[in-house]
């Protein structure tokens, strides 16, 4: 079946399978490897990405569910204001940084939506993206901190 | 790697074109926000021949609240419903949906999901109860109408929506600003699945029960159901009344061990949060 869509701001379409995932047309159709396939049953959110602006797991999406969707990737965050804040946030206090695709996307949709980047806030809103390295509470903190002295 | 089998994909246009399909295929999964279906479908645990996608019909959408009674279309994200309120019947559906799973899934997870697919797990099941909702489903026959005031619509032994038939909308009366509300779950974290629930409402005058409602559920008790509490009116909110009303959610659960003391404990908190002094 033909499927298209806007990944960061770009046109693809292609004939894919109707079991297609959306997570492997943004990795094997626009070729955009930074969203990181993990668990795959939608437990672990390192896949996340914005589909029409709300965050979902591309691993439980199917290609054919986001026709004509606006997708964001992590890719897609700019390196100014609050995505800006958050991608420093990560780049020092992320370990292996499997996570970051989810972590980043996540965070960036909760703080540019009027959260509060207070430990609960953050701890909520990042509670579906798994971090098996840092016990959390560094990247909590970074990104805190980032946006107390970043641009909000 | 969890894949799915092969399927042929269809997103019909309207309410009857749906209806249409899953008629004529009978072979079909119907799937929403995809949380549940798709996940299903990658473990291989359904193999259906046609995936029919109802996430964007329009007669499944909105909040309309009119003359005292809300309705909920199905295909509502439950993100949506968390962002209700200003009344108790809205505040116990958006704690009931702020309760299920992550940000992601909520925005992902619709309330005809939560509400059809009959997991006794679920949050949304026991608040519509203790709201005493109506459903209406539509199928090959015409559209009709469901109660919810004691049982959940979905789950096998129920049966009470057939595999040819969708959830359309929830309805349920609105409830005046002196009602209390309290929606609460135990699981092993809290965007887990729910070992035990409790939605509840209630309204106390002096100290006098005058409307007094709870619906329990849970992995552990098997399925969510109403309580019988409309005898207590009139009661005062006693620490007696608080026993007898535990009583009865024990005795229609059939749990035990962790289970039987996560409820207890969820009742508690239930009725300390609608009576205030128990």
């Amino acid at each position: 079946m033909r499927v298209g869509m806007r990944i960061n701001g770009q046109p693809y379409e292609a004939d894919v399978e109707p079991r297609t995932l959306l997570i492997d047309f943004i990795r094997d159709v626009a070729n955009m490897k930074g969203t990181h396939m993990g668990c795959g049953t939608g437990d672990c959110g390192a896949c996340t990405v914005l589909m029409d602006g709300r965050p979902v797991k591309s691993c439980l999406v199917l290609a054919a569910q986001a026709d004509g969707s606006d997708i964001v990737t992590v890719e897609g965050l700019g390196g100014d204001g609050i995505a800006g804040s958050v991608k420093n946030a990560l780049a020092r206090s992320l370990q292996c940084g499997f996570c970051a695709p989810g972590m980043a996307i996540t965070a960036t949709w909760y703080l540019e939506n009027g959260g509060e980047p207070t430990e609960e806030g953050l701890r909520n809103a990042l509670s579906g993206v798994l971090c098996r390295c840092t016990g959390y509470q560094p990247i909590i903190e970074a990104i805190a901190e980032e946006m107390d002295h970043g641009d909000r | 790697m969890l894949y799915p089998d092969r399927f042929e994909y269809a997103r019909p246009g309207t309410l009857e074109e749906a209806l249409e399909l899953m008629a004529d295929v009978r072979d079909h999964l119907v799937i929403s926000g995809g949380t549940v279906g798709v996940l299903m479908l990658k473990r291989r645990l359904v193999r259906p021949e046609l995936v029919v996608d109802i996430g964007r019909l329009p007669e499944l959408g909105g909040v309309d609240a009119a003359r005292g009674t809300i309705s909920l279309g199905s295909a509502l994200r439950l993100s949506e419903l968390e962002g209700l309120g200003g009344s108790p019947a809205l505040s116990l559906i958006s704690s009931a949906a702020s309760s299920v799973g992550d940000p992601a899934i909520r925005t992902m997870g619709t309330l005809g999901g939560n509400v059809a697919l009959g997991d006794p797990s679920n949050d949304i099941p026991p608040a519509l109860i203790a709201l005493g909702a109506i459903a209406t489903v539509v199928g090959p026959d015409g559209e009709r109408r469901v109660g919810l005031d004691r049982s959940p619509l979905g789950g096998d032994s129920l049966g009470r929506i057939r595999g040819d038939e969708l959830l359309v909308r929830v309805e349920f009366g609105d409830l005046p600003a002196g009602y209390r509300w309290y929606y609460g779950k135990r699981g092993i974290r809290h965007l887990d699945r729910s070992i035990a629930n409790v939605a509840a409402l209630g309204l106390t005058v002096d100290g006098v029960v005058e409307d007094l409602r709870m619906a329990v559920g849970g992995s552990a008790c098997g399925t969510s159901a109403g309580l019988r509490l409309e005898d207590l009116r009139g009661a005062r909110m006693t620490a007696g009344i608080a026993d007898e009303v535990t009583r009865r959610a024990m005795s229609s659960c059939p749990c035990g061990g962790y289970g039987a003391a996560a409820l207890e404990s969820l009742v508690g908190d239930a009725l300390a949060a609608l009576g205030g002094s128990i």
